[in-house]
């Protein structure tokens, strides 16, 4: 309370401050006062060659500002940053003043810090969360195209070449990418006890027209036996997985797609170069056979709010009153829903893993644009890519304290208790970098780290892999934009309305707000993007 | 009923002249009933959902007759154990201090542009008026409090930046405003200062108008979660309506990736969504509303002080 | 009080600068805290109005971002769904006005002439309730009466031989829809209001009607109404102030953001929510609050000139 009263008192003489504070409040000064600048100095000089800096010898212990989303904060976060430091002052002479916030959170927060210029060094960033691109735009992360060889090698050497380009905003590279399943694939998850009590061959579906005769099956099958088993769920996101294409915006349901040839698909349109995916056939088809799933009733009364309520769906699905759902799958999913449902789940793919540019953007640590340490950030972001003992520390907690040791590579966390006792756990390790540094839970086949390899290695890259659209000349169309395929997609892609007659109308309203303008300036910068190879 | 008329009758005939027939009353009294079931009936709902077990929502969906009662949700809170507690603490202090300090300086504000002899009523009316209409967005707005006054991370965060709401000040203003000048001239012509004036005369018979901004400061100031939000990086320092809310989306969050949550699959299944929702809820909204009848004791009384003559 | 009034004009006039302000210091004194609040928190964060006029860059900061003209507008007028937005703000919001102002009159007579007292507390307090509940709860209760399949609504209409309704796609059914869930959640709090002005209305009035043999109703008519007539005025030309902005929570979560409603339930907070969810533009949030916070000023600067000519008393400034 004290503070406040004399908060209040210099509430006068801060005010004349205000023109200096909102003209730019990256100013050094700001920093100094907020950045811990008392225990650091700039630290160019003997960072030179970090992997062979002496220990033994005192140092000034660089403090480092990170800001990480992840969820749910766990209760000995401290303990665990504690013993990070210790090894991190040790090895690279950084403490980290670790600020975690939870995802939910971090979604509010985030953006006003760095709008607001408050100091950090190391952000988490993303397409889902604080975007990647959109803070790129606006200045906020470094650019560390040349420090990257030169303060984390190692990482840089070890995520692949394809990433990098993927991250790449006109040739710089902004952030360090998270390296886990390169690309994303589609698919469904089943029940295949009850595939196999059915005498489904889940193998022979390759296409959403096969399917159509699984969820007869299904539907028969199971009324027959006075159960009314929803077909399949999870529609709002399988119309990219019906046809995979390229997302030339980085928003896969903004009208601009390029084809990828390895799928042989969107013939009809694909010598556009960037077409208007909702003009396609293979669009209205998707629409007639959902329609028909829907109309057959293999799709529960009402697939929108069923397909948002995924609390529910889960819940179907482990009591068998839900047969499959679409998902984009991440290698050792099937294995461990099975573990989690009480039943088997099976896996089939619609698609080959397919690798775009926006792929690579699902998670990245980013440097402000004002850190006053890049060098011993990027060094820093270097250990938790490579370093097993900090990987495996900064996902798992303490061995002996928050998991044993399994094997070389596997941790039990359950300590002989329950999960939700432990006190310090991330599921989501890669959000920390990468999973391949950190031991794995031993809910995870033990050939995990093969198995993403496999499913790396089959990844098809996308053609345009690297393009990143800036938006900023067509921002008034993608926001008219948005408001219509919020309006229409959801109806038509869910088979709730006949897409004969919807579908006209859906591409009238898309050309009315301006589509034509959008796939022209997506045209435009590809061109250049391609010229500039 | 009929006792309480007769005997009210009984006392004064212009009283009872003064009273609505007793057919008057049955109507109204039916319509209000009517309308306190539409308001009530999903209260209760919102309290047995919350004491439903998922289960039980997931086969039968809202309903005030569930198959399977259950505590999962409040155990879901209640395991924050001390951080809850600290919570409602902070909650509690921001919404006393901030209550007082916010109806201290709008009562005196409001007061002043009533006074039709105050020389900058028109101007100050205005730039009040104005920054209802107009205001800076988010990214000025957090700039000034985090960087320039250095409210981030602090309690001052929760309380300063929604002291004064320019609706609370008009309102309570026009309340000022009922009040007859000659009374205020009178106190002036005995020597009052215009301070005295305030504090004796003048708050004292504004007490129902007080109380009513001072009811909707504290409901705004309870409900409140989007500061903490906003300015509060320390889950340790997070109000209780923030920290409901954000252990709430964290498990959604949780739910809707657990395909990909691997080890959290089976807790996530389990979790209590829906009640929880409703279980915060009712841990919001039940202090706030037991609160309310503090309040309205205020408005009986003010009936009885604004009778008083000028 | 219009001798005051008179009487405070002449000062104004004849004073020079010095000495009104002197004249008026504790006065001013007693709204300087106020004033520093309103400064502080305020009037210092309007340079983000600014931003509408900008590309905004973190590194350059408010001023020194770029300018970009009016581009950031363009999204609110460039689609075409423009009229729909505006049409259904606009009107929604006047018809929420009109009924809250009436229904709420109407509840407090009501609430403080019903016989038995204690009853009138306990009304008033439940009628507050839904206030409390958020949007995110109500949405979720309303989805059990209206969902296709479970729905307490369709239940009914089968039970009575009827076919079930889609609600979630019927634009048709949700000005009503709209309409009642936003008066059963704030009718509460507006009757508060006016129940707490009816409190300070002298009792004099009344016992000289009782002496002059008015009807209850003609007292309503001749004292309550007239009383309350400035809370009336003020509390609607407030409303009208936010005539542009509209409860996210009711038009996003209530419907489920379900896009065959859009036609019914498009308002300008859920186009730019949507909008700018991809990108994040700042300057595009800037510009469409800017835009919100120009129609409300004039029409409040309207609707006061309006009542400044017919009751001066009751203008706000």
């Amino acid at each position: 309370m004290k503070n406040l009263y004399k908060r209040a008192a210099a509430l006068a003489l801060a005010a004349t401050m205000t023109a200096g504070v909102l003209a730019g409040c990256n100013g050094s000064n700001t920093t100094a006062s907020t950045g811990g600048g008392e225990v650091s100095t700039p630290a160019s000089g003997d960072a030179a060659d970090p992997a062979s800096q002496p220990s033994s010898e005192p140092q000034e212990i660089t403090q480092l500002i990170w800001y990480m989303s992840i969820n749910p904060v766990a209760a000995d976060t401290e303990k665990v940053i504690e013993k990070l430091n210790e090894y991190t002052r040790e090895k690279i002479g950084v403490e980290i003043d670790y600020k975690v916030i939870a995802n939910p959170d971090y979604k509010e927060k985030m953006p006003n810090l760095i709008n607001a210029g408050e100091y950090f060094d190391i952000c988490f960033t993303s397409n889902w969360t604080t975007d990647y691109l959109q803070f790129v735009g606006k200045d906020a992360f470094m650019d560390i195209t040349e420090l990257l060889p030169q303060y984390a090698q190692d990482t840089y050497k070890f995520i692949p070449e394809a990433m990098w380009n993927a991250v790449k905003v006109n040739g710089s590279i902004y952030g360090v990418p998270s390296y886990k399943e390169m690309g994303w694939q589609g698919g469904l998850v089943y029940n295949s006890d009850m595939a196999e009590a059915y005498g489904l061959d889940m193998t022979a579906v390759t296409s959403l027209e096969d399917y159509t005769d699984v969820l007869k099956t299904v539907s028969e099958k199971s009324k027959a036996e006075g159960k009314d088993v929803v077909g399949v769920s999870g529609l709002t996101n399988a119309w990219p997985m019906a046809a995979p294409y390229e997302s030339l915006t980085g928003t896969p349901s903004l009208p601009a797609a390029g084809a990828v040839p390895e799928f042989k698909n969107f013939a009809d349109v694909a010598d556009q170069g960037v077409f208007n995916q909702y003009t396609s056939e293979e669009y209205m088809n998707y629409c007639q056979t959902v329609r028909g799933w829907n109309q057959s009733g293999y799709l529960g009364g009402d697939p929108v709010n069923y397909d948002s309520d995924t609390a529910n769906r889960d819940n179907d699905f482990n009591n068998g009153a839900l047969f499959s759902y679409f998902i984009q799958y991440a290698p050792g999913t099937a294995e461990s829903m099975s573990a989690s449902s009480g039943h088997g789940v099976g896996f089939a793919p619609l698609m080959q893993p397919l690798f775009e540019t926006r792929s690579a953007m699902g998670g990245l640590l980013a440097l402000s644009s004002a850190s006053e340490h890049p060098e011993k950030a990027l060094e820093f972001i270097n250990l938790l890519n490579t370093d097993e003992y900090v990987g495996t520390l900064i996902r798992h907690g303490i061995e002996g304290e928050h998991y044993t040791a399994v094997g070389e590579n596997q941790v039990d966390k359950t300590m002989g208790g329950t999960l939700t006792d432990n006190g310090y756990d991330y599921t989501y390790g890669w959000q920390f970098g990468t999973p391949f540094n950190q031991k794995w839970d031993i809910s995870y086949p033990e050939n995990i780290e093969e198995l993403f390899m496999d499913y790396n290695e089959s990844a098809i890259i996308s053609p345009n892999n690297g393009f990143t659209f800036d938006t900023v000349p067509v921002e008034t169309q993608v926001a008219a934009l948005t408001n219509t395929i919020a309006e229409y997609a959801p109806s038509l892609e869910t088979g709730s309305v006949d897409p004969a007659d919807y579908i006209p109308k859906f591409l009238e309203a898309l050309n009315a707000n301006g589509a034509e303008a959008l796939i022209t300036e997506v045209k435009t910068q590809l061109d250049a993007f391609n010229a500039s190879k | 009923m009929k006792y309480f008329k007769k005997k009210a009758g009984g006392s004064g005939d212009d009283l009872a002249v003064n009273r609505i027939s007793t057919k008057t009353n049955v109507i109204l009294n039916v319509v209000f009933l009517f309308w306190t079931l539409v308001c009530v009936l999903p209260l209760i709902l919102v309290v047995i959902v919350s004491f439903s077990s998922e289960q039980s929502i997931f086969q039968n969906g809202y309903t005030f007759f569930p198959s399977e009662w259950s505590l999962d949700a409040y155990n879901f809170f209640f395991k924050l154990g001390d951080q809850l507690l600290r919570s409602y603490g902070i909650t509690i202090f921001v919404t006393v201090v901030g209550t007082l300090f916010s109806l201290a300086i709008t009562a005196m504000f409001a007061y002043v542009l009533s006074r039709n002899d105050y020389a900058y009523n028109r101007i100050f009316t205005f730039l009040m008026l104005f920054t209802m209409l107009f205001n800076g967005g988010i990214v000025a707005t957090y700039m000034v409090n985090t960087q320039l006054l250095k409210l981030g991370d602090s309690v001052g965060a929760l309380i300063f930046p929604m002291s004064l709401n320019a609706f609370y000040v008009i309102v309570l203003r026009t309340f000022y405003k009922g009040i007859p000048m000659e009374i205020i001239e009178a106190a002036r012509i005995d020597g009052a200062g215009e301070f005295k004036t305030f504090f004796s005369i003048v708050l004292p018979l504004s007490k129902p108008g007080l109380a009513t901004i001072g009811m909707f400061t504290t409901i705004a100031y309870w409900n409140d979660w989007f500061l903490g939000m906003l300015y509060i990086v320390d889950q340790k320092k997070y109000p209780v309506q923030t920290l409901l809310w954000s252990m709430q989306n964290s498990l959604e969050f949780m739910k809707q990736s657990s395909a990909n949550a691997l080890e959290y699959a089976e807790m996530a299944a389990n979790a209590p969504t829906d009640s929880g929702r409703m279980a915060l809820t009712v841990l919001v909204v039940l202090p706030i509303l037991l609160a309310y009848p503090f309040f309205q004791k205020y408005f009986v009384k003010g009936l009885t002080v604004g009778g008083v003559k000028g | 009080m219009k001798q005051a009034t008179m009487h405070a004009g002449s000062v104004r006039k004849k004073d020079g600068f010095v000495k009104t302000f002197k004249k008026n210091f504790p006065l001013t004194l007693m709204a300087l805290p106020a004033l520093v609040v309103m400064i502080l928190f305020r009037y210092l964060p309007m340079s983000g109005l600014l931003l509408a006029f900008k590309r905004f860059s973190v590194r350059k900061g408010i001023f020194g971002s770029e300018w970009v003209g009016l581009k950031n507008f363009e999204f609110l007028f460039q689609t075409s769904d423009a009229w729909i937005i505006t049409r259904n703000t606009i009107c929604y919001n006047a018809l929420f006005i009109f009924l809250d102002l009436v229904l709420a009159v109407a509840m407090a007579i009501g609430l403080s002439e019903l016989l038995n007292k204690r009853r009138a507390k306990l009304y008033q307090t439940i009628f507050m309730a839904p206030y409390f509940l958020s949007w995110v709860v109500v949405s979720f209760m309303a989805f059990s009466l209206f969902s296709i399949d479970d729905g307490l609504f369709n239940h009914l209409l089968a039970y009575f031989g009827m076919e079930g309704v889609d609600w979630y796609s019927e634009p048709s059914k949700w000005p009503f829809i709209l309409t009642f869930f936003q008066i059963w959640k704030t009718i509460g709090y507006s009757t508060v209001m006016y129940i707490s002005s009816l409190t300070g209305i002298s009792n004099d009035y009344y016992e000289a009607a009782i002496i002059d043999g008015a009807t209850k109703w003609q007292q309503i008519k001749s004292i309550t109404l007239p009383c309350l007539r400035p809370m009336m005025i003020v509390l609607t030309i407030l409303a009208i102030g936010r005539i542009f902005y509209a409860d996210f929570g009711l038009f996003f979560q209530l419907p489920r953001d379900s896009g065959p409603l859009y036609q019914a339930t498009q308002v300008i907070d859920t186009y730019v929510y949507r909008a700018l969810k991809e990108t994040g533009n700042v300057g595009m949030a800037a510009a469409a609050s800017l835009y919100q916070s120009i129609v409300g000023f004039v029409l409040v600067v309207g609707a006061n000139l309006v009542v400044r000519r017919i009751e001066p008393d009751s203008a706000l400034f």
